[in-house]
């Protein structure tokens, strides 16, 4: 039996205990920088907070590290400037092609160093290689191993010949890490454990699906003689897209960006109109990123061409692009006009057009009373408003298209399962990824196509494996055309990346979307932001 | 003699002004519901040019993101919730008045067993039981009105059982049940004969408080994405897909919760007014 002291200590211990669960969790302790100290300027606060759809997966993933750390901890040999079409220098100062892109031998640049002090050296891109030989999805079917030359000169052996290699390089998943990165260190087969890279950013503190910390890599701001505006970038996981735009509203964040994988996790386009208007900075940089009609083409009703071809004439691309207050354009071209052979395509007519009646026509002939079933994922807001208008698009021209919206789990069973007749997705991506989701969307035998004919797929090969730009934009101009003649694809608008910030951040597009050097980037970069004390 | 009872009933139903408000908010938003083909247009009818307009003579709500009328996919709306709403009453009161009455009647094991599943069910938190539920039947179903419909019934037949096992308790110890076991009546003649008729009373009044109730539960899981998926319009859903626009266009959250807000009420009038008469009834009779 308790005595009446005893029963008073023991709520009381309870209570506290109860109190100090409740008390809200201080953000952890941030190690001092051990380089060249990086003093944020008075003027702004010490720490930038950024709202963001998805977990950076600091201690790694199958696919590695999170895409945000990819292009702020890491960098790659190579960046590829979209307008130009070209692979520009960027950790490798130049390269050589042999045996029709079987080997590349990059000449790295010198005085580079990593966050932890350490030099890049030929060595860490050789290890790079050969860890993702190992442990990374695309490093298996790409690379056949690396050589280090001499201590800034490697040499790379890939799988297959092709163009494609060096488009690669300067995808995400290529950047290059410390071999500390690892453990044990230096190790191929080596576990994973933290990012060191030479990017803007060093990772120093993560916690699974709630938080980032990033502090200022005091060797790149040196390298590109800046002076990082914050002591510490945290970067806060909020799921849910709405949930982002409220914290952004309420304060609790200072900036809300897209996953710069594109597609997913970004800004409601349909809330970019309002947040302007409300006095956010709204960034946003054109990609050749276009959100589709996809069918599943290879069983009924949508393997005839012509039933493809009335829901192509049927969409006004116009009428679309209005849910999102144009903030995005309407996809006339497969992509954007900067993406190398749209232009040209363009002038040989390739042009998505509106024409109901044609449609209307197409469906008395042969389609009246279809009904099909469209699938959509809940999770995104902005592809719900689509969804709707695009029935009721198909509807005026006399089809009748069925909506599901689906929880994203059973939409992806549904997809993979081949249980739909239309869904909406995207092709290509930020500037990076514009050859390499050619290949995931449109290369034969791939788990994420979106169209795949024996025309197309053999055009698709060409583009891939032709280093001559010239002769590369003939094929993509032929490939586009292939696409627009047998209606594979249903272009709809072109999306955008988008970085919003608070009134009080001092940011703007030219840093938000470009390297210090001036290199174009697809994806926004938080280097040269800051928030006003 | 019945047909006199029936008409003083009626009558205390008239003089009671709790009852003829709530009665006459629920019959004008059901014959919006029932008319709706002739009062509203097309509530799936999109058309950008006149996408968040305020509201105005053409489109008295104002109109939608996708320029939908607001006026027409409220009223549509009405059909949507209060079809849903019936179901899932007559699903939960005839499950629970049946283990009720059950519970209340036979006593014993049966008693306890049924008393026990109620106490786990009431221990749960009710949207969050909900919200579970829909998810899980979303999972192994798909999407669904029968997932909302299943889940709440689930959740809501427990209130039911409950009261009518009270009233049963108290009915099995009548003059006119022992008189009907002395004359040799079953088990189940007296309890679907004499029983259940003198308790459903207290249970429609019940239903009619707890419709309120289920229209919040569909509006709340309709708004957390969970409920009537669109184009179908739904009123939790209407103010869902609002709720970003609040300061822009206050119209797309505004009537679908004002709907919500006045049919609740309704309900809850009726109810109460349904009980003041009965409980009048009660105390005459003693």
């Amino acid at each position: 039996m308790l005595t009446r002291r005893e029963f008073v200590k023991l709520v009381a211990l309870g209570s506290a205990s109860l109190l100090l669960g409740c008390v809200k969790r201080q953000s952890p302790v941030i190690p001092t920088p051990t380089a060249k100290e990086t003093v944020a300027p008075s003027e702004y606060k010490a720490e930038f907070l950024l709202g963001y759809g998805k977990d950076h997966k600091l201690k790694g993933g199958k696919w590695g590290i999170g895409f945000f750390p990819k292009i702020h901890v890491l960098e790659r040999l190579v960046e590829y400037d979209l307008k130009e079409d070209k692979l520009i220098p960027s950790l490798a100062k130049k390269w050589e092609v042999e045996k029709n892109g079987k080997t590349i031998t990059f000449e790295l640049n010198r005085g580079i160093k990593f966050s932890d002090g350490s030099e890049l050296k030929a060595s860490a891109v050789k290890f790079t290689v050969e860890w993702l030989a190992n442990n990374h999805p695309l490093g298996q079917e790409t690379f056949e191993g690396a050589d280090a030359i001499d201590d800034y000169t490697v040499s790379i052996y890939y799988k297959e010949e092709g163009f494609f290699n060096l488009a690669k390089m300067a995808e995400f998943h290529m950047s290059i890490m410390s071999p500390k990165s690892v453990k044990p260190e230096n190790s191929p087969k080596g576990e994973f454990v933290w990012p060191i890279g030479t990017g803007c950013f060093k990772a120093v503190d993560y916690k699974e699906e709630q938080y980032a910390i990033y502090e200022p890599n005091p060797y790149w701001y040196e390298r590109f003689e800046l002076k990082p505006k914050f002591k510490k970038f945290v970067v806060k996981f909020i799921k849910d897209e709405d949930t982002r735009v409220m914290a952004l509203k309420s304060g609790q964040v200072d900036a809300i960006s897209d996953f710069v994988h594109g597609g997913s996790a970004y800004t409601p386009r349909n809330q970019l109109g309002i947040l302007s208007s409300m006095g956010y900075k709204v960034f946003k940089r054109n990609i050749p990123l276009t959100w589709i009609i996809a069918f599943n083409y290879k069983k009924e009703p949508f393997n005839d061409v012509n039933l493809r071809k009335a829901v192509d004439l049927a969409i006004n691309r116009d009428d679309i692009v209005k849910i999102f207050d144009n903030q995005v354009l309407p996809a006339k071209t497969l992509f954007i006009e900067v993406a190398p052979g749209i232009k040209e395509a363009k002038a040989q007519g390739v042009v998505y057009e509106f024409k109901p009646d044609v449609a209307k026509q197409i469906i008395e002939n042969g389609y009246k009373g279809t009904r099909v079933d469209m699938i959509v994922d809940k999770s995104q807001s902005d592809q719900i408003l689509v969804a709707q208008l695009i029935q009721q698009q198909l509807k005026n021209v006399g089809l009748n298209v069925k909506l599901e919206v689906l929880e994203s789990g059973a939409y992806r069973e549904r997809r993979d399962a081949g249980e739909y007749d239309l869904r909406l997705y995207y092709v290509g991506g930020t500037d990076r990824r514009f050859y390499m989701r050619m290949f995931w969307r449109f290369y034969p035998g791939q788990k994420w196509s979106a169209y795949v004919s024996e025309r197309t797929g053999e055009l698709c090969k060409k583009v891939l494996g032709e280093f001559d730009e010239n002769k590369r934009k003939q094929y993509l101009v032929e490939f586009y055309k292939a696409i627009y003649d047998e209606h594979g694809v249903v272009p709809l608008y072109f999306d955008i990346m988008t970085a919003v910030t608070a009134k009080d951040v001092v940011a703007d597009y030219y840093h938000m979307f470009h390297y210090p050097n001036g290199t174009p980037f697809g994806e926004p970069l938080f280097y040269y932001v800051g928030v006003k004390a | 003699m019945e047909f006199a009872q029936g008409t003083i009933f009626r009558s205390k139903l008239l003089n009671n002004n709790l009852c003829l408000i709530g009665f006459g908010i629920l019959a004008f938003i059901t014959l919006m519901g029932v008319l709706a083909p002739v009062i509203a247009k097309n509530p799936y009818k999109t058309n950008i040019a006149e996408r968040l307009e305020p509201p105005n003579l053409k489109h008295p709500f104002g109109t939608d993101q996708l320029g939908r009328d607001v006026y027409s996919r409220v009223v549509w709306g009405v059909r949507t919730t209060l079809l849903v709403a019936l179901t899932i009453s007559l699903m939960s009161m005839s499950i629970g008045c049946f283990l009720g009455a059950i519970a209340g009647y036979f006593g014993g094991i049966v008693d306890d067993i049924i008393g026990r599943v109620i106490d786990v069910f009431l221990a749960i938190p009710e949207l969050v039981f909900n919200i579970a539920l829909v998810g899980v039947f979303c999972l192994a179903y798909g999407e669904s009105i029968w997932n909302v419909i299943l889940a709440v019934v689930i959740t809501n037949w427990v209130s039911y059982a409950r009261i009518m096992r009270g009233i049963v308790l108290s009915l099995k110890e009548r003059e006119f049940v022992l008189c009907e076991k002395a004359l040799g009546a079953g088990d189940l003649y007296i309890l679907i004969r004499h029983v259940m008729p003198n308790a459903i009373g207290p249970m429609i009044v019940l239903a009619t408080l707890n419709m309120g109730n289920v229209i919040m539960t569909i509006a709340s899981l309709g708004f957390l994405g969970l409920g009537i998926q669109p184009p179908t319009p739904e009123w939790g859903q209407m103010i869902n897909a609002g709720k970003n626009y609040i300061t822009t266009a206050p119209w797309l959250t505004f009537f679908p919760g004002l709907f919500i807000a006045v049919s609740i009420l309704g309900f809850n009038l009726l109810g109460e007014g349904l009980q003041e008469v009965m409980d009048r009834e009660r105390i005459v009779e003693t």
